[in-house]
């Protein structure tokens, strides 16, 4: 066509956002779900990700995230066909099965390299946008049942043909960071993938225990709900990690802190915020039973 | 005489003006021509397409995929999926 050979790119890092989106748009978007992307495809989707993931506008983040979730269907339904079909011509190898087997390679480096580049999105130091759209992404990978160590009902029954690990031991480490992150939606969106690991023995739960009781008591709200949310997951799952009584024992050094009516400490040192909050959870949950 | 009209302006308004105004015509004004004249909208891409072609210049190429991407989602452009099993 005579267009230079960086077009689309210039299109995905125009100045403008609404041409950037609508180019990732383009890029992502197939009505027939099957059609896979090619090599350049995904590697010019891994190039202009970091840079749609700081996308300071809601609205615009909302939109990077519909694509996102076109682009998963799609790699799901095509991975998915690709896988049947190889299983169909196992017998027969040939030209076909090679390119077969290449399609999902490329596929699984890729979902590979989205989970490795979502971990790098939620260390410490990153800006909200970056963290809250990369957590919603694994959500969404989790929902389409592409990560095999999340215990997830996945939404569709056409199953991927390729997966993913979530929890290595240093993204199970962030995650578990980022339940006390001062944005209550990046907390509860790490808090729901943590919540259902497959193997919850893999938490140093002794440690996290005594973090979250700390915290708890802290007298900055965000770490004092972050040490709730701590201690409600530590409750949850009692019976891999042996600590019961977590309510009851929160509940007794409320009332014994009260009791004592030395108010200055209380105010200062044992603040009552994230252990009122631990126990609205305690409430919220016997109110679900 | 649609095309002579309002061709140069919308182009103009995509290439020149700010964010606010690039949005909204993305969001009302082009999913609304492509519903309400669809003919009127396929002859707008054709056209911005033949330019690009002719001219070897990419101004009008923001615009050009702008409107198609809308009138892939409406449909408007013919069926371009390619059987699974062509494609492998």
């Amino acid at each position: 066509m005579g267009l230079p050979d960086n077009f689309f790119y210039s299109l995905l890092t125009n100045e403008s956002a609404t041409v950037r989106l609508g180019a990732f748009d383009l890029l992502t978007f197939h009505s027939h779900q099957k059609t896979p992307l090619s090599d350049p495809c995904l590697a010019l989707i891994q190039s202009v990700l970091p840079s749609l993931y700081i996308e300071q506008d809601p609205e615009f983040r909302v939109e990077v995230l519909r694509s996102i979730r076109n682009l998963l269907l799609r790699i799901r339904a095509s991975t998915h066909s690709a896988a049947k079909d190889l299983e169909r011509r196992t017998s027969k190898p040939g030209d076909i099965t090679e390119k077969l087997k290449t399609l999902l390679s490329s596929a699984s480096s890729f979902v590979d390299w989205l989970v490795r580049f979502c971990g790098e999105c939620i260390t410490p130091g990153r800006t909200y946008p970056m963290a809250s759209t990369a957590l919603k992404t694994l959500h969404l990978l989790c929902e389409e049942g592409f990560l095999m160590d999340v215990d997830v009902v996945a939404k569709s029954g056409v199953l991927s043909g390729v997966h993913a690990k979530l929890f290595s031991e240093v993204r199970l480490r962030l995650l578990l960071d980022r339940l006390v992150d001062p944005y209550d939606d990046v907390a509860r969106l790490a808090g729901w993938l943590v919540e259902r690991i497959k193997q919850p023995e893999r938490i140093a739960w002794g440690k996290l225990f005594e973090r979250g009781t700390e915290l708890c008591l802290s007298g900055r709200a965000d770490k004092s709900e972050g040490g709730a949310r701590v201690l409600r997951l530590v409750d949850q799952y009692s019976r891999i990690n042996g600590i019961t009584n977590v309510w009851e024992n929160v509940w007794q050094s409320l009332v014994e802190d009260m009791k004592s009516g030395d108010l200055r400490r209380v105010a200062g040192e044992r603040s009552l915020h994230g252990r009122l909050v631990c126990l609205r959870y305690r409430a919220c949950q016997s109110l679900l039973r | 005489m649609w095309l002579e009209t309002w061709k140069k302006p919308l182009l103009q308004t995509i290439n020149e003006s700010d964010e606010y105004h690039i949005r909204l015509l993305n969001k009302y004004f082009l999913p609304f021509l492509s519903k309400e004249c669809p003919h009127a909208f396929t002859d707008l891409i054709q056209s911005m397409a033949n330019e690009i072609l002719e001219t070897k210049q990419t101004t009008s190429l923001q615009a050009l995929m702008l409107c198609f991407n809308i009138a892939r989602r409406e449909k408007l452009l013919p069926d371009d999926r390619i059987p699974f099993a062509l494609l492998i």
